[in-house]
C-alpha cells in the first residue's frame, strides 16, 4: 500500500510534469483576434484582463515556466512575493513604453532572452540552495525583458487609442492574475506538500528545474536558428 | 565546486545574451512564396518575382531603405490577393511595414497598406481607425478614401461611405473609384446605375491586370444577379481572355453552367478555379454543383472543406491565420453542413462586431430563421432592408423570414421581387419561394 503522503507527493509531481509536458509546445508570440470595434469601457476591461490572463494560462508557456522557476527554489509567501513583485514592476515598466513606441527591441532579439532567462533561474535555482541577495535584481532584469515580449503581443493586438491607459493597465491586471494562478496551482500541486521536507531540493527543485532548463534551452535553439 | 559552476553560469548567460544582441540576425525578411502551377504561367509571375527579388536585394545591402521596405509589403499585398495565400502574405507585409512605421510613423503609404491589409482581414473598425490617421496626413489622396468608404460599408455607415465614394470618384475617377461608385449603388437598389459605374471601372483599368479581372468579374456579378447569364458569360469569357485561367471568372462560368443546369461543366470550372487559387467560395459553389448534379458525398465534403478552411480564419482554432475574421461566412457555411446552432453563433459573433452592416443583419436573421426564431430573424431582416438593396437573395430570405413571422403580406410581395428579378435563384431559396407562391395563388383562385 502506498502511503498517502507519498501518494500526494506522486500526484503532485505528476500535475508538475503534465504542466511542463505542455510547454513543450513551441511558445511564440501568440496574436489574438479580437476586434477593437466600438468596446465599451467595462468590455475593454474585460477583454484585455482576459488577454493578459490567457497570455499567461493557457498560452504563454514560457512565462509560465518563468514564474515556476521563481516559486521553485523558495516556495515560500515571503520571498515569492518579493520576485513576483520585482518581476511585475519591470515588466509594466517595459510594456508601458514599447507601448507608447518609446522604447522597442525586435522579437528576434526579445525572445531567445526570454528563453534564455528561463535557463539562467532554473540553473540557478539547481545550484543554489537559498535565494542569493541579488536575485531580486536579476529578476527585475528578466522583467524587464519579459515586458517588452508582452508588448509584442499588445503591437499584434493593437490598443484602443481612446482607452490607451485602460486597456494597458487590465492588460497588466490579467497578466498578473495569470502569475498568481500559475503560483497558486504550483502551491497546490507541490509546495504545499513537499516544501519543508528535508529531500525537497534533491526531488523535487533538481529534476524540475532540469526539465524547465532542458525546455527552455530547446526555445532558445528553435528562436535562435529555427525560427 | 559549486563555487566555479555560477559564475561559470554567469559568464555563460551573459555571452549568450552577448551574442544575441549583437550577433543574432535580427531582422529576417520575408521571401515569396513559390506560386500554384496555374498561377505561375505567364509573364507576371516572372515579374513578380524579379521585383521582389530586386527589392530583397536592396533590403540586403541596404536595410534601412524604407521606401524598398514598403515597396516589398506592398508587393506581397498583392501577391497575396493573386494567390489567396492572405495568412503568409499579410503577416509579411505587417510585419514589414510595422518596421517601417517604428522607423517613420507618419509615413502616409505605410499606413494606407497597413489599413489595406487590415479591412482585407475584416478587422474593419482597426482599418478605420488607421484609415484615418492617414486621411489627417494627406487629405488629398483618392486611395485613402477608397479605403475609408469600405470601412465605412463594412461597418454599416452608408451615408458616410457615400461621402467617401464621392470624395474619391472627384479626386481621382479610376477603376478604383469607380467600383466603389457601382457597389454603393448596388446595395442602395440602383442596379442599372451599379453596372454603369462597373463599366466604367472595366474601361478605367488596364487589360489583363488582376485589377480589371476583378472589376471584370464584378460586372458579371451584377448581370448574374439581374438573371442576365448571357452577359454575365460575355463577361466572364472576356476576362479569361485577357487574364487566362482568372480564377474568379472561371467561378463565373461556373455559376453560370450551374443556373442553366449544365451541372458536369459547372463542376469542371469550379474544380479549376478552386485548383488554380484556396478560395473558400469555390469549394462553397462547387458543393452546391454537386448537390444538384447528385453527388450528396462529394458535395458533403466541399461543404465541410468550407468550415475546415473557414474555422482556421477566426483566430479561434488557429493561430497561423493571423485573426483574419470570417464568422460571417463560418455562418453560412455551418448552415450548409446542417449546423444551424453554430451558424447562429457565428453569426453573433459578426453582429456583435459590426451590428449595423446589411450583410451581417442579414446573415444573423437567416440564421435565426433557421433556429426557428422567426420574430427576432424579421426584426433584423428588416433593418438589412433599409438600404433598398435588390439584392434578389436578400430578398427571398426576407420573404421566407416575413412569411415565417406572419407578415404574409410583406412576405410574398419580397418572394415575388426575388424570383422577378433573378429566375436563376438559388434553388435553396427559390424553391421554397416558388412552392409558397404557386400554393398561395391556387387558394386565391378558389
Amino acid at each position: 500500500m502506498i502511503c498517502p503522503e507519498r501518494q500526494r507527493r506522486t500526484v503532485g509531481l505528476a500535475l508538475l510534469l503534465v504542466l511542463l509536458a505542455g510547454s513543450l509546445v513551441p511558445a511564440q508570440a501568440h496574436p489574438t483576434g479580437l476586434d477593437l470595434s466600438k468596446l465599451s469601457h467595462s468590455a475593454v476591461v474585460w477583454e484585455y484582463v482576459k488577454l493578459g490572463f490567457e497570455h499567461i494560462i493557457p498560452k504563454g508557456f514560457d512565462h509560465i515556466l518563468f514564474v515556476l522557476s521563481l516559486y521553485l527554489l523558495e516556495p515560500r509567501l515571503k520571498p515569492v512575493l518579493w520576485q513576483a513583485t520585482a518581476f511585475t514592476l519591470a515588466h509594466s515598466i517595459t510594456l508601458g513604453l514599447a507601448s507608447q513606441g518609446i522604447i522597442y527591441a525586435p522579437p528576434a532579439i526579445v525572445e531567445p532572452l526570454i528563453s534564455l532567462s528561463i535557463v539562467f533561474v532554473a540553473v540557478e535555482n539547481m545550484l543554489v540552495r537559498k535565494l542569493n541577495p541579488w536575485r531580486l535584481l536579476i529578476v527585475f532584469g528578466f522583467g524587464l525583458v519579459h515586458g517588452l515580449g508582452f508588448a509584442g503581443v499588445l503591437g499584434e493586438l493593437g490598443l484602443p487609442a481612446n482607452k490607451f491607459f485602460t486597456s494597458l493597465l487590465a492588460f497588466n491586471a490579467g497578466v498578473e492574475l495569470g502569475q498568481i494562478a500559475v503560483i497558486l496551482l504550483a502551491w497546490a500541486a507541490v509546495g504545499r506538500w513537499t516544501a519543508d521536507k528535508p529531500w525537497y531540493h534533491a526531488r523535487v527543485v533538481i529534476p524540475a528545474c532540469s526539465l524547465i532548463a532542458v525546455v527552455a534551452g530547446w526555445w532558445t535553439v528553435e528562436r535562435l536558428f529555427l525560427g | 565546486m559549486r563555487r566555479f559552476l555560477y559564475p561559470l553560469l554567469v559568464a555563460g548567460f551573459l555571452s549568450l545574451v552577448g551574442y544575441v544582441v549583437f550577433f543574432h540576425k535580427t531582422d529576417p525578411i520575408p521571401k515569396l512564396q513559390p506560386r500554384r502551377s496555374d498561377l505561375a504561367l505567364g509573364g507576371e509571375w516572372t515579374n513578380t518575382q524579379k521585383a521582389v527579388e530586386g527589392l530583397l536585394a536592396e533590403l540586403r545591402a541596404n536595410p534601412d531603405n524604407t521606401k524598398a521596405r514598403l515597396q516589398l509589403a506592398e508587393a506581397y499585398i498583392q501577391e497575396g490577393r493573386v494567390t489567396g495565400n492572405h495568412a503568409y502574405y499579410d503577416k509579411a507585409a505587417l510585419d514589414l511595414l510595422a518596421e517601417v512605421m517604428r522607423r517613420e510613423p507618419e509615413n502616409f503609404e505605410a499606413l494606407c497598406c497597413q489599413a489595406t491589409v487590415l479591412l482585407s482581414q475584416h478587422h474593419f473598425a482597426e482599418g478605420l481607425v488607421v484609415a484615418e490617421k492617414a486621411q489627417r496626413i494627406n487629405p488629398y489622396n483618392s486611395y485613402i478614401y477608397g479605403l475609408l468608404t469600405d470601412a465605412h460599408v463594412e461597418l454599416g455607415n452608408y451615408p458616410k461611405a457615400v461621402e467617401c465614394a464621392d470624395k474619391m470618384v472627384s479626386v481621382r475617377p479610376d477603376l478604383r473609384s469607380y467600383a466603389r461608385v457601382s457597389y454603393l449603388r448596388e446595395i442602395h437598389g440602383d442596379i442599372p446605375g451599379a453596372i454603369d459605374a462597373m463599366k466604367l471601372a472595366v474601361s478605367a483599368g488596364y487589360p489583363g491586370l488582376e485589377q480589371t479581372a476583378w472589376t471584370q468579374v464584378q460586372l458579371g456579378r451584377l448581370y448574374e444577379s439581374s438573371g442576365d447569364l448571357k452577359r454575365a458569360s460575355a463577361v466572364y469569357q472576356r476576362a479569361l481572355e485577357e487574364r487566362p485561367r482568372y480564377p474568379f471568372a472561371l467561378a463565373g462560368l461556373g455559376r453560370i453552367a450551374t443556373a442553366e443546369k449544365k451541372y458536369p461543366q459547372a463542376i469542371e470550372y469550379l474544380t479549376s478555379a478552386r485548383r488554380a487559387q484556396p478560395d473558400f467560395t469555390f469549394a462553397d459553389e462547387l458543393s452546391d454543383a454537386y448537390r444538384l448534379a447528385g453527388q450528396p458525398k462529394e458535395a458533403r465534403r466541399c461543404a465541410e472543406d468550407v468550415v475546415e478552411a473557414l474555422a482556421g480564419k477566426t483566430g479561434d482554432e488557429s493561430e497561423a491565420n493571423h485573426g483574419h475574421y470570417a464568422d460571417r461566412e463560418l455562418a453560412y457555411a455551418y448552415l450548409k453542413v446542417g449546423d444551424p446552432k453554430k451558424a447562429l453563433e457565428h453569426a453573433l459573433i459578426e453582429y456583435e462586431r459590426r451590428p449595423q452592416n446589411i450583410d451581417v443583419q442579414e446573415v444573423t436573421a437567416w440564421a435565426y430563421h433557421q433556429n426557428g426564431q422567426a420574430q427576432k430573424a424579421h426584426t433584423l431582416i428588416k433593418q438589412a432592408l433599409r438600404t433598398n438593396s435588390q439584392s434578389p437573395t436578400l430578398r427571398a430570405r426576407a420573404g421566407l423570414i416575413a412569411l415565417k413571422a406572419g407578415d404574409a403580406t410583406g412576405g410574398r410581395a419580397l418572394l415575388r421581387q426575388a424570383l422577378d428579378h433573378n429566375p436563376y435563384l438559388s434553388d435553396e431559396l427559390a424553391g421554397p419561394a416558388r412552392r409558397y407562391l404557386a400554393a398561395n395563388s391556387v387558394a386565391a383562385a378558389r
